[in-house]
């Protein structure tokens, strides 16, 4: 009994504590962040996810999003100021993007952000994001009718578009920060852009029309050597980043035969490094699986002919490699940067030779052969196996 | 210990004097061959109808005693000739005024000192019916009654081993309750009865009233929050817990039948989980054991995720719920307590109104605690639904100790949680589950059969086999552990 | 029916699964990962294997003398002053243990669940249960094991479930690139945090009826606990990387984060790194268990149980209140580094009672021949 009473006397010490206690309406939501330089000093825009709408009663909440914006010298000295402009407390476990904007991303992407590294709440788990527009503030204010607050509109707009094609890069902060510590790999990121006119994008009209004037449109991958931006690729070169990495497994390719265009889905791509060192030579080879499907035929071909099968098999091979072998170039010459992780390859494969090269691959990598190996399977998939225009030409 | 008087008329006077010349006292002296008979019973606790009998039949003397000359006197042929068959002789008038109170009537025969006394029980209670607080679907719906007799007969024509005993003791200076130890002699084990037995005899109080005042004698009342003793109204459950190894005590006037040991899954139980396929049943345990577990621990787990672990809750509820929130002026422990006293204030006034009465009253309640409550901005909507959920799954269980039992414990957990989050909600865990194994009963652990690993008692525990598939009874309750045997 | 105050063999094996997952966390997976990179989990599997060496001696000392606890059989061995000796250099080796394994969990829950709190708050917080437990003693930590074992091995699951769809085994592809003497050299980590402390379960009552299959009880949930453990290692080099496992201060808890159960269920660490905290309760609730019954042996009083038990515990709080307030370089030295020379000690003194054990049995048969 007397024990019992002891410990009551210390559970009662507990029960004045208050440390990490936050109430629900104490927390204010930021599940954004947009990152711009001006001059000297950073401007950090932050999206906070639950204000009230101010017409519906406050019981039946819809959320509505507001920007607030704060700059200082460091990222820290920012939010500390925006922390001055909320009445609550600024929470980053929900962060979906981080958008930076191209002119920061120029000087290095990772002092931005190394502070959601050490911030205890944050779950890195969010997408970065480099904007083409000269600010990435911008980005965040466009609203849309889909979703509710931007930055989720960006987060699976990323996810959903990796289930159709291969135009875009899903990165997360924890990948990033893989690609930034190893050596062997060069990060990339997604882009976006605002297309249609930023300041009625901000408004709520916007979405309540029919057909929005505003909206966003992610883009082809962002390319950087040693964490400094050096430009967009183009759609080809992010398709074929897709694919060597395996990142993804979706995309399709258009064949023009006469006034009409002939589509093939690919739904499954596989790739196999493979590497050899032979006197100081080092040499790729990508073994490339993918399956394909006919996606619109408008060419009046006849799918039951395997030689047409055969012929269509060929020309996807060679727009593959055609695509592959020019963006495999513009990495090493044009870019020179290392996005595909070709030392990376090759230190798994053969760490001495790597470990003996490690400090000289930016001058090794342009020399490099890389080869190709391409097989497409192609299936014939639906309902039709041949075509209308055909069967009605028959008839007549 | 004074002796019976041999002059009728003074006994009559001394029970008179005894009892305070009480109303309910009835005499009458008859003569019988000149000789004086009387008879004194209490015509409250008496039949009129037997009593009348024994009167025609003693009347018929003359002409069988002349007759035959069958009997020595008058005192052995009314020993010999009377209509019940439970009858006394006794010498004392302790004795005696206990045995009228029972409802038996004494007759004395002038110059005898001894009286004879004979059972005239009238039936004083509502006869076998539905039982009020387990209800049952399909299975018997018969229930015991306040009747000592009729609940001896319940279990009796249910289990008709030779090896069913029943040993009777009574209980209580002043009210002198027969309670009966029930027990099937080789499945129980002997030091089990021998212990129930001693705490019983150890028992010295006025009065007991009802099965309910033993439960502290037989368990020391401050050692645990979770009941350790099943009150049961159904003579099927008795019987399945007797045949089983437990031990069952009877009280007079108490409908509610005492079983031990109980272990924490037989709080889950109903005896209709063996009437039905076991996979449904089983399904049906786990519900409960799933609710169990969000009556206990729902409250915890939300105030430890809305306060300090926010990163727990997915993004569209997370703004959907501060918005919900932002009037409110309470923090969240309080709110919830303010809810949960609300809502057992409700369901307290709720039994103890009279039926008419009844629907208005629960009506008001419920806008009370919904609507009304929400849009002054007193409490956010989600804790409403909380609240509900945690109180409705408490109701899941039959047992009144086991509810408050789980009433207890999510106070602590809420509390805890309410100071350090779910780390706090993880300590009161190992808490409840120190507690929960600690608890033993005649030796046997509360938790088994997971404890001390029983595979026999898993078969009927959360899941249960079919009846083909049990062969053997759990060990931690017999040593006969054959149940079924192999016919040739 | 059972005999007082001892435990069965399965719940003397939950308690060997949760000592040895212990000090897994922050502690094992991090050295091991920053000393042999992508090559950690062959060093671990090779501790595995090579741990089993110290165990096998640990189960042959306890089988020497059935009845007996450890104590009574250093003293039985080597009399009173030596054993006394010995027995207090085990003494403060396992309670170096019990303030290293409290710091971790302090330190542990203090930067990952609530940052703010003052540390005291959590260790009184952590101590409740510890001295609740010890207060009803060791037969009730048994039977709690064996519940905390259900529910731990169902978080498990789930665990290894959510994260094997995030796995890529390029990883941890250059295999053995560290060479394998290092791997052996490395793995000694996993045997001085993991294995040495499982000294503790001959203090434990054992039930003499199924003494025969004690060993296999204990080896067996060993193993288990052991290969779970490497599972979760593999699961955290495929998943995060070895650069990343190095960056984190608890790769563990950090992979958790990308969890994904059913497809939606995604934010779910708190609720599978559950599991941790039991296995920290169960450790230093034996360990205690073993400092006060030697104190017991040694005062001989009866009542004193209780005020010793809240006596330690405040210790322990103490202690680490001032070891954390110290800057992060002593925090690594006496957590991380300073550990293993301290824990060889653990295998020094029962090697000497084994080859004492030999010894003696040696001598019997010898003069039993003769």
């Amino acid at each position: 009994m007397k024990y019992k009473i002891l410990i009551s006397l210390i559970l009662m010490f507990l029960l004045t504590g208050c440390w990490n206690y936050r109430e629900l309406n104490e927390i204010a939501v930021c599940t954004g962040i947009a990152i711009d330089k001006d001059d000297k000093n950073y401007v950090v825009s932050v999206l906070i996810a639950n204000s009230k709408k101010p017409e519906v009663s406050s019981k039946e909440g819809e959320a509505q999003s507001s920007i607030y914006v704060g700059s200082g010298e460091t990222i820290t000295s920012a939010l500390e100021i925006i922390d001055t402009k909320i009445p609550k407390e600024l929470y980053l476990a929900h962060l979906d993007t981080v958008v930076i904007s191209k002119d920061v991303a120029k000087e290095g992407v990772y002092k931005t952000i190394d502070f959601l590294l050490r911030n205890p709440n944050s779950r890195r788990q969010f997408y970065v994001v480099v904007s083409k527009e000269k600010k990435a503030n911008d980005i965040l204010k466009i609203l849309s009718p889909l979703e509710s607050f931007p930055s989720e509109n960006i987060a699976t707009n990323i996810q959903s578009s990796l289930q159709v094609e291969s135009s875009i890069i899903e990165i997360k902060y924890n990948e990033y920060l893989k690609t930034l510590l190893e050596d062997g790999i060069e990060p990339v990121l997604t882009s976006v852009s605002v297309i249609g006119n930023t300041t009625a994008g901000e408004k709520i009209e916007n979405i309540e029309e029919s057909e929005a004037d505003t909206y966003i449109k992610l883009d082809n991958a962002a390319i950087f050597r040693d964490d400094k931006f050096i430009s967009f690729a183009s759609t080809n070169e992010t398709i074929a980043i897709n694919m060597l990495t395996n990142r993804s497994k979706y995309t399709s390719l258009n064949f023009k035969c006469g006034s009409s265009y002939f589509v093939i889905q690919i739904s499954y791509i596989k790739t196999k490094p493979k590497v050899k060192v032979v006197d100081d030579k080092i040499e790729y080879t990508f073994d490339v699986v993918t399956n394909a499907s006919v996606g619109e035929d408008n060419c009046n071909m006849d799918l039951t002919n395997p030689k047409v099968i055969d012929n269509l098999t060929n020309q996807t091979v060679r727009q593959l490699h055609t695509i592959l072998s020019e963006s495999i170039n513009a990495f090493k010459y044009e870019y020179k940067s290392d996005v595909l992780g070709l030392g990376q390859i090759l230190y798994r494969n053969n760490p001495k030779y790597f470990n003996q090269v490690k400090d000289k691959w930016d001058s090794i990598y342009p020399n490099v052969k890389v080869n190709l190996n391409i097989k497409v399977k192609l299936k014939t998939k639906g309902a039709a196996e041949n075509t209308v225009r055909g069967y009605l030409s028959e008839k007549q | 210990m004074q002796k019976i008087d041999k002059k009728v008329t003074k006994v009559i006077s001394y029970i008179r004097k005894m009892n305070g010349n009480s109303s309910d006292i009835v005499d009458r002296i008859i003569k019988i061959d000149n000789k004086k008979v009387a008879y004194v019973y209490l015509e409250s606790v008496c039949s009129e109808d037997k009593i009348s009998d024994f009167i025609m039949r003693s009347l018929s003397y003359d002409a069988k005693y002349k007759k035959n000359n069958l009997f020595e006197n008058i005192f052995e042929y009314l020993k010999n000739t009377l209509y019940s068959s439970k009858y006394k002789i006794i010498d004392n008038y302790d004795e005696l005024f206990t045995l009228i109170a029972s409802g038996f009537t004494c007759v004395f025969v002038d110059g005898y000192d001894k009286s004879i006394v004979f059972e005239t029980k009238a039936t004083l209670d509502r006869g076998v019916s539905e039982p009020t607080s387990n209800s049952s679907i399909i299975g018997p719906k018969d229930s015991f009654t306040e009747n000592h007799l009729i609940n001896l007969g319940l279990i009796r024509k249910r289990i008709k081993d030779k090896n069913l005993y029943f040993e009777d003791m009574k209980i209580g200076r002043r009210t002198k309750t027969k309670v009966t130890i029930a027990y099937i002699n080789d499945i129980a084990i002997k030091d089990k009865v021998a212990e129930v037995k001693n705490k019983l005899n150890e028992i010295d109080i006025d009065g007991i009233l009802d099965s309910g005042y033993i439960k502290s004698f037989l368990i020391k009342q401050n050692q645990s929050t979770f009941p350790r003793i099943i009150a049961a109204e159904r003579p099927d459950l008795v019987c399945g817990a007797l045949l089983e190894g437990k031990i069952a005590i009877l009280v007079e006037n108490s409908p509610y039948v005492l079983v031990m040991p109980a272990i924490l899954v037989n709080f889950f139980h109903s005896p209709e989980d063996y009437y039905q396929k076991s996979i449904n049943a089983s399904f049906t345990r786990f519900l409960r054991f799933i609710a169990f577990l969000l009556a206990v621990l729902g409250p915890g787990i939300y105030i430890a995720l809305t306060t300090f672990n926010q990163e727990l809750i997915p993004d569209q509820l997370l703004t959907s719920l501060a918005v919900q929130r932002s009037g409110v002026p309470f923090p969240t422990a309080i709110e919830i307590i303010i809810m949960i006293v609300s809502f057992e204030i409700l369901k307290e006034s709720d039994i103890r109104t009279p039926n008419p009465s009844g629907t208005a009253i629960s009506i008001v309640g419920a806008l009370i605690l919904g609507e009304a409550a929400v849009n002054a901005g007193i409490v956010s909507p989600i804790v409403i639904i909380v609240v509900a959920l945690t109180s409705i799954c408490s109701l899941v269980f039959n047992d009144i100790e086991f509810i408050s039992a789980i009433r207890w414990w999510r106070l602590g957990f809420m509390l805890f949680s309410a100071t350090i989050g779910i780390v706090g909600f993880i300590v009161v865990l190992l808490l409840f589950m120190i507690k929960l194994c600690s608890i033993e009963t005649l030796g046997v652990c509360y938790i088994t059969p997971f404890s001390p690993f029983s595979k026999v008692g898993l078969q009927d525990s959360l899941i249960i086999k079919p009846r083909r598939d049990m062969k053997y009874r759990p060990s931690f309750l017999t040593n006969n552990i054959k149940r079924m045997g192999k016919k040739k | 029916m059972k005999n007082n105050n001892s435990l069965s063999n399965l719940e003397i094996g939950c308690i060997t699964f949760f000592l040895t997952r212990c000090s897994y966390i922050g502690v094992t997976i991090s050295l091991l990962a920053f000393l042999l990179k992508q090559d950690a989990w062959i060093g671990f599997l090779m501790g595995i294997i090579i741990g089993l060496i110290p165990l096998i001696m640990y189960l042959y000392i306890i089988k020497y003398k059935p009845d007996f606890n450890i104590f009574e059989i250093i003293e039985s061995l080597f009399g009173k002053v030596i054993g006394k000796i010995l027995i207090g250099i085990i003494l403060v080796l396992i309670g170096y243990y019990t303030l290293m394994v409290f710091a971790n969990v302090c330190y542990f829950i203090g930067s990952q669940f609530l940052h703010q709190t003052p540390i005291i708050v959590i260790a009184i917080a952590f101590m409740i249960p510890i001295v609740y437990g010890l207060f009803k003693g060791i037969k009730i930590i048994g039977r709690v094991s064996i519940l905390l074992f259900i529910i731990a091995m169902i978080l498990i699951f789930l665990l290894l479930i959510g994260l094997i769809p995030s796995a890529d085994l390029n990883n941890i592809k250059p295999i053995f690139e560290h060479g394998f003497l290092n791997n052996i050299k490395d793995c000694l980590v996993f045997i001085f945090y993991n294995v040495l402390p499982l000294f503790v379960i001959s203090v434990i009552p054992k039930d003499k009826n199924n003494s025969k299959s004690f060993n296999k009880y204990v080896i067996i949930f060993y193993l288990l606990s052991s290969f779970i453990s490497l599972s979760t290692l593999i699961i955290i080099l495929t998943v995060l990387g070895p650069d990343l496992a190095i960056l984190y201060q608890y790769p563990e808890f950090h992979v958790l984060k990308q969890a994904q159960l059913i497809g939606f269920l995604n934010r779910l660490e708190s609720i599978l790194s559950m599991q941790w905290s039991f296995s920290f309760f169960i450790t230093i609730s034996v360990n205690l268990y073993f400092i006060v019954t030697a104190i017991k042996r040694e005062v001989k009083k009866i009542n004193i149980e209780k005020p010793i038990i809240v006596l330690l515990c405040l210790l322990l709080v103490i202690i680490n209140i001032n070891i954390l307030k110290n800057n992060t370089l002593g925090n690594e030295i006496l957590l991380k580094y300073l550990p293993p020379f301290m824990l060889v000690g653990l295998l020094i003194v029962p090697f000497i009672i084994f080859i004492k054990i030999v010894l003696n049995s040696y001598k019997e048969k010898h003069i039993s021949k003769s």
